[in-house]
């Protein structure tokens, strides 16, 4: 059954249908979110609710865009927004901390990648959306545009998200030379 | 990385312009990109954690937010019960308008009557009513009329002042009054 004909019966609420969609797109949504957030419970998390989301604005979806593009919006757009508020809770958490230890330094509000593999170091340093970018671009194998489509950015910008990522990842290999000759 | 790329990165100052004009060469040029690809492979490892296939499936949580949502999206039974017994919100909203004016009007009413009785009884002498010098009995003060009267041959103006005990009648020539 092609794609089209799926996402129509889900438009007519049958939600088997929805559930077939699901099973195909949720190994890329998760992945996509992890890549960002980091955290297993918190990628579960961020995917379940922006497969909600796709299910409740379908009736919206322009049939022109691809559904994984779409639907990896969605999921970038419920991770960026997490980000976010983790960012500002970090911040007043961390307010607190010190004023409570003025001598401490507080915790470290680096991101942590959990059961990451050997570049997880290397890719806890690059920016959200470069990680979403590299994600994208060589897991996913988008071009810069679909890539664009995703981040909702300029098609120049995402080609520079990717490059950036990829010399950073370069420059750590360089550093690192056991790791890219296992 | 090739000499073009070196040079770019030696020439190009501004950082945006840099890296778009850098990133946009590393995409043409064939030793350039094969540098770069060198660590997909891990990136494809790294960014694909053996959990995600592992795992069980995102579809009964899914489908669990989507009855939360269905059944939020429905009254519950004592909710339509009170929708019944009271007004709906909408329509309550709408009630303090006529509830105001009908306030607002009692209250101007209510100092209407206040004044007009109040006034009334302060003009009213103690012990008379206000009505009490109209019902005077006509017959306990005969009305006196004067017809023509005449001072030094000439008649004159005539004024009465009747009160029920006592009568005034003033004559006066007319030449003395102006007449």
């Amino acid at each position: 059954m092609d794609e089209a004909s799926i996402i129509s019966r889900c438009r007519s609420g049958e939600r088997e249908a929805f559930e077939m969609l699901v099973a195909k797109y949720q190994a890329g949504a998760l992945s996509l979110a992890w890549s960002v957030l980091g955290r297993q419970a918190e990628a579960e998390d961020a995917a379940q609710e922006a497969f909600l989301q796709a299910y409740l604005n379908l009736p919206s979806f322009d049939h022109v865009r691809p559904f994984k593009s779409w639907l990896y919006a969605i999921v970038t757009n419920e991770c960026l927004d997490r980000l976010k508020k983790e960012r500002t809770e970090r911040k007043f958490r961390l307010r607190a901390f010190e004023t409570s230890n003025p001598s401490s330094k507080g915790p470290n509000p680096e991101l942590r990648l959990e059961n990451a593999a050997v570049v997880g170091p290397l890719l806890e340093k690059l920016g959200a959306r470069e990680r979403l970018a590299l994600y994208l671009d060589v897991v996913e194998g988008y071009t810069a545009a679909e890539v664009a489509d995703v981040l909702r950015c300029a098609e120049s910008t995402a080609r520079v998200y990717v490059f950036k990522a990829k010399i950073k990842l370069r420059k750590w290999l360089k550093g690192n030379p056991d790791v890219s000759n296992p | 990385m090739c000499r073009i790329h070196k040079i770019l990165i030696a020439l190009a100052s501004f950082t945006a312009w840099k890296s778009v004009l850098i990133s946009a060469h590393a995409e043409r040029c064939p030793r350039c990109a094969a540098e770069l690809k060198a660590g997909d492979r891990l990136i494809r490892e790294a960014l694909n954690p053996d959990w995600i296939a592992r795992g069980p499936g995102l579809w009964p949580r899914v489908l669990a937010g989507i009855e939360a949502k269905d059944a939020a999206s429905l009254p519950s039974p004592p909710a339509q019960m009170r929708a019944k017994l009271r007004p709906a919100a909408s329509r309550r909203k709408w009630l303090w308008a006529p509830a105001s004016t009908l306030a607002v009007s009692l209250a101007i009413m209510a100092g209407v009557w206040l004044v007009v009785v109040r006034n009334g009884r302060r003009e009213a002498p103690k012990g008379e009513s206000p009505t009490g010098r109209l019902n005077l009995p006509a017959a306990a003060a005969p009305r006196v009329q004067v017809f023509s009267a005449e001072v030094g041959g000439k008649r004159a103006k005539t004024y009465i002042y009747q009160t029920p005990k006592a009568l005034f009648i003033w004559i006066a020539p007319s030449k003395e009054i102006g007449g």
